[in-house]
């Protein structure tokens, strides 16, 4: 039984520390302002960490950085560079998906490294995390790890730090303006405690059927996208239902999802469309489990870097109303550190 | 495969919405008088005009319609209105086995496409993937159509054509695929991925059409087609029309064309592109489940077997 749970035990990469070499590549699409690149890599200087940069991070083959087997063989190159402590995707963009049937999964599992991104990344983050058993991380890709001093805490929390992160504060609130929708709008109430998985929903559905469907089984679930109209996103949702994939979830976290109302894609537009907020009660208020809307994670400047395959809890408690965005009522914490001081040795 | 009768004249035709509502009612009124010049007489479903989000009522009021044709011994055929989008959400809840026993005609496409590959795979009845009544507006489409419905004769192959060059072909891939047809919209057959609906692919000849997207989300689909390892399993791929999908709002200048010939060069799938496929009315109407042959070098489709029952 023991070794049982030890197959099962999702491994941990090594804390990112000062001195330490980060090894930059564009698995997706290339960096769209050549500019960017030197943003980032100073900040990382500013850090105390060195870099290594891929071969192919500023190529482009239309919207993809390189060939499939170019940006496929980068990631392998700097994922076995040993000097390398994470492997830390410039960008999203789009191509992402196309590389996985090249991925040697083993190679990561064997040295196991920080892999931090969102948006298209996904696809990397849940594929790794369920086939090479190893904690990746939804957060910002390096060109905006510094985009607000909000992303950026998290970010340092998730990747340089061995406690957990504890429990999840909103960014600091502006004094005027309201925004929709509050980072914690009840959809559901209840208490549900699981391993995190999640990312970009287009990207979730692309493996679908796929051998890197998402598993979302006893677990909590980030869920978000960009600029998608909310019959889109209704379509998302209701394929992911249709294959029971919230029939054992444990919670579900919407993020801001900014851009997701009608007319939001500036394409597939239909009339009279309905709100997401309208969706996401319709599918999710009657599963059992806790389901909140709004929370800062993905395609917004500030987000909080989420680590998927570590515990999480998300207690959402009965408030006045459930409208209510009161942050009271709304819990969710990470309880697990994401990242150990010395890498286990890989389990044979 | 159960293959349902073919239409005879006064046959009942149930008109329904199973997606987004009508346009406008002249847009149903002209459905109906379709209908009724071909010879058969509509039956518009209750809830044809009604309003819920973007669809024509809430999916119990889409639902009603589309099971009570089903169900109905007095109603011959059902043809789709228009798309837009609802129909996968009605999916769980429709009588397979009804449809099973009572096979008949069910004709569509755009988001209908999801209930074409529904009713095909769970039922084991062949569908028809046609224009939806909206895109019906030519009379040479119009008497095709009819004639299709009203024959069990094959129906007759699939080629492809340019207005200029007649013979003119793109296949990357040179080869004659013998297969089931499994044929629909690019976006609804994704959509149905890893749900007991997903369409079987293996062995099958597989046709793809969609409209109005942009080529890299194209793209996306037909990845997660090509990563989910059944693409291998098919025997020839068909790309249809792609109607209004450009790279227009997008990074990638790349066409779907390109995007697609470079995994099927690589994996030898014969293919070929631009087959009379889609939404439009003057592309052919398919029958989904029927066993075919396709010569992909000369863009040539020819069915094996009849589609319809005689009565």
């Amino acid at each position: 039984m023991a070794q049982a749970q030890e197959v099962a035990q999702m491994q941990k990469p090594r804390v990112l520390k000062k001195g330490d070499t980060v090894g930059i590549i564009a698995p997706s699409s290339p960096q769209f302002e050549p500019g960017n690149l030197k943003f980032a890599t100073d900040w990382l200087t500013k850090m105390g960490l060195h870099f290594k940069i891929g071969a192919n991070c500023t190529k482009s083959y239309s919207s993809y950085a390189g060939s499939d087997s170019a940006r496929a063989e980068d990631l392998h190159t700097l994922w076995s560079d040993d000097d390398i402590s994470a492997v830390l995707p410039m960008r999203g963009g789009a191509g992402a998906s196309r590389i996985l049937p090249k991925l040697d999964f083993s190679l990561f599992e064997q040295k196991p490294k920080i892999l931090v991104g969102f948006s298209d990344i996904t696809a990397l983050l849940i594929a790794i995390n369920q086939k090479s058993n190893l904690v990746t991380f939804h957060g910002p890709t390096l060109g905006l790890m510094f985009e607000t001093a909000y992303t950026h805490s998290y970010y340092q929390k998730a990747i340089m730090g061995t406690s957990a992160i504890g429990l999840v504060t909103d960014p600091p609130n502006e004094v005027w303006g309201s925004e929709y929708p509050p980072t914690r709008m009840v959809i559901a109430e209840g208490k549900g405690r699981g391993l995190l998985t999640g990312g970009c929903l287009t990207l979730i559905r692309g493996l679908m059927g796929t051998p890197y469907e998402i598993d979302c089984d006893d677990r909590i679930v980030f869920l978000e996208d960009v600029d998608e109209e909310p019959h889109n996103i209704d379509r998302i949702l209701t394929q992911m239902i249709l294959a029971g994939k919230f029939d054992r979830a444990r919670g579900i976290i919407i993020g801001d999802c900014s851009g997701c109302k009608p007319g939001g894609s500036k394409r597939n537009i239909l009339p009279l469309n309905s709100s997401l907020e309208g969706i996401l009660r319709e599918h999710f208020s009657h599963l059992g489990i806790p389901v909140i809307y709004g929370l800062k994670l993905g395609h917004t400047p500030d987000k909080v870097t989420l680590p998927l395959g570590v515990m999480a809890s998300l207690n959402v408690t009965s408030s006045s109303s459930s409208n209510s965005s009161s942050n009271s009522s709304v819990r969710f914490k990470i309880e697990e550190a994401a990242c150990v001081d010395k890498a286990q040795s890989p389990k044979k | 495969m159960i293959k349902p009768r073919a239409l005879r004249s006064n046959d009942r035709i149930a008109l329904i919405a199973p997606a987004s509502r009508p346009a406008k009612p002249s847009a149903l009124k002209r459905a109906e008088k379709i209908i009724a010049e071909m010879g058969f007489m509509p039956v518009v479903g209750a809830h044809a005009l009604d309003t819920h989000g973007a669809m024509a009522g809430d999916d119990g009021a889409r639902l009603h319609d589309l099971v009570s044709a089903l169900e109905d011994d007095s109603i011959a055929a059902i043809w789709c209105l228009n798309g837009g989008y609802g129909s996968l959400r009605l999916l769980k809840d429709i009588p397979y086995q009804t449809f099973a026993k009572k096979p008949k005609i069910v004709i569509g496409c755009d988001d209908n496409s999801h209930l074409l590959f529904a009713l095909n795979q769970k039922s084991k009845v062949v569908t028809f993937h046609g224009s939806n009544l909206d895109r019906i507006d030519s009379k040479e489409s119009f008497d095709r159509f009819k004639k299709l419905l009203t024959s069990h004769d094959h129906f007759p192959a699939m080629q492809v054509k340019d207005r200029f060059l007649s013979d003119f072909c793109y296949a990357p891939v040179h080869a004659v695929g013998k297969g089931r047809m499994v044929a629909g919209n690019l976006t609804a057959l994704v959509s149905l991925f890893g749900t007991e609906f997903e369409p079987d692919l293996s062995g099958s000849v597989l046709l793809l059409e969609d409209r109005a997207e942009r080529n890299d989300i194209l793209d996306r689909w037909f990845t997660t087609l090509y990563i989910s390892n059944k693409l291998s399993t098919v025997a020839a791929l068909g790309l249809g029309q792609f109607e209004d999908c450009s790279t227009k709002g997008s990074f990638n200048m790349l066409s779907f064309e390109e995007l697609v010939t470079d995994r099927v060069t690589d994996m030898k799938l014969a293919t070929c592109f631009n087959l009379p496929f889609g939404q439009a009315c003057e592309n052919a109407v398919v029958p989904l489940g029927l066993q075919v042959s396709f010569d992909t070098e000369k863009g040539h489709l020819s069915y094996l077997e009849s589609a319809l029952e005689k009565d």
